[in-house]
């Protein structure tokens, strides 16, 4: 009998791989501020539901500020709603209005700042990051989410 | 096979790597997402999951009383006038005082779930 042989407790946890490491990183933001302005909206939508006691107040607080954020009016995002709920759109959505909103301003900014690559070794690396996040969610999106094969795209254009 | 060789010789584009290491993290953050709403009864599949800052996504799959395989997404799209659904080619529509709450505490304990299971993952790449 072999009393060497590790048990689970015994094993080491492989190191994850880098891209791994970096899409983890990439995505907790994006799922903490899915959060936070789910939170703002709720909160201005239906306030009581803050004031159970599972909610501290410092948790009623955030809520608040982020209902600041959430309700600060934002042209793209108008523009992006009145094609999402026209009550029947002629043409069917490209991908670009499905974008949202925080990524759209980068793409923007990425835009205008592109000039300043060669110098700004800062802009080139706020615009190489807004671009990767950009085709990261594009890519996400056209990827389909299910055992079903429809792709976020696919059920927007629907 | 071939395929497989090429792809062992032939080194992958970084971009495509780090778009697939995205999306399998997508797919991880689902899986620990469809096991907050309790147990999945065997043969079904559930997925919860935050696709991008706006918009949080839950699916459903399970085989009805007639032996039919039924599929159901409801994606939720958090705007700044309230937050909206939609299921299956259905209409936008708003969500309940009650949806409202539990999609809040869901929201709240899929992150912490995440970062939960990720850090000792996290721990070993430093």
């Amino acid at each position: 009998m072999n009393n060497n042989k590790p048990t689970r407790g015994h094993e080491r946890l492989r190191r994850p791989a880098e891209e791994d490491v970096i899409a983890i990183n990439t995505r907790r933001p994006i799922r903490y501020n899915a959060e936070y302005y789910a939170t703002g909206v709720i909160a201005a939508t239906f306030p009581d539901i803050f004031d159970a006691p599972a909610y501290s107040p410092p948790r009623a607080e955030e809520a608040m500020a982020a209902t600041a954020i959430a309700q600060t009016p934002d042209p793209a995002f108008e523009q992006a709603e009145a094609v999402a709920f026209a009550p029947q759109p002629e043409q069917p959505l490209a991908p670009v209005l499905d974008l949202n909103p925080a990524l759209q301003r980068k793409l923007a900014e990425a835009a205008t700042t592109d000039a300043y690559l060669p110098s700004d070794p800062e802009a080139a690396a706020r615009v190489t990051a807004a671009r990767d996040e950009i085709d990261a969610v594009h890519a996400a999106a056209q990827q389909p989410i299910s055992a079903t094969g429809v792709s976020y795209y696919d059920q927007k254009a629907a | 096979m071939i395929k497989k060789l090429l792809s062992v010789l032939i080194p992958k584009d970084p971009e495509l790597v780090r778009a697939e290491a995205y999306r399998k993290a997508i797919r991880e953050e689902a899986k620990v997402g469809g096991r907050l709403f309790g147990p999945v009864p065997k043969g079904n599949r559930r997925e919860f999951f935050c696709l991008d800052e706006n918009t949080w996504v839950w699916h459903e799959e399970w085989t009805d009383g007639n032996g039919i395989r039924r599929v159901l997404t409801t994606r939720y799209d958090v705007r700044p006038h309230g937050l909206f659904k939609a299921q299956d080619g259905q209409p936008y529509q708003p969500i309940t005082r009650e949806e409202a709450a539990h999609l809040l505490h869901a929201m709240r304990q899929y992150n912490a779930e995440i970062d939960a299971e990720l850090a000792p993952l996290m721990a070993a790449s430093a």
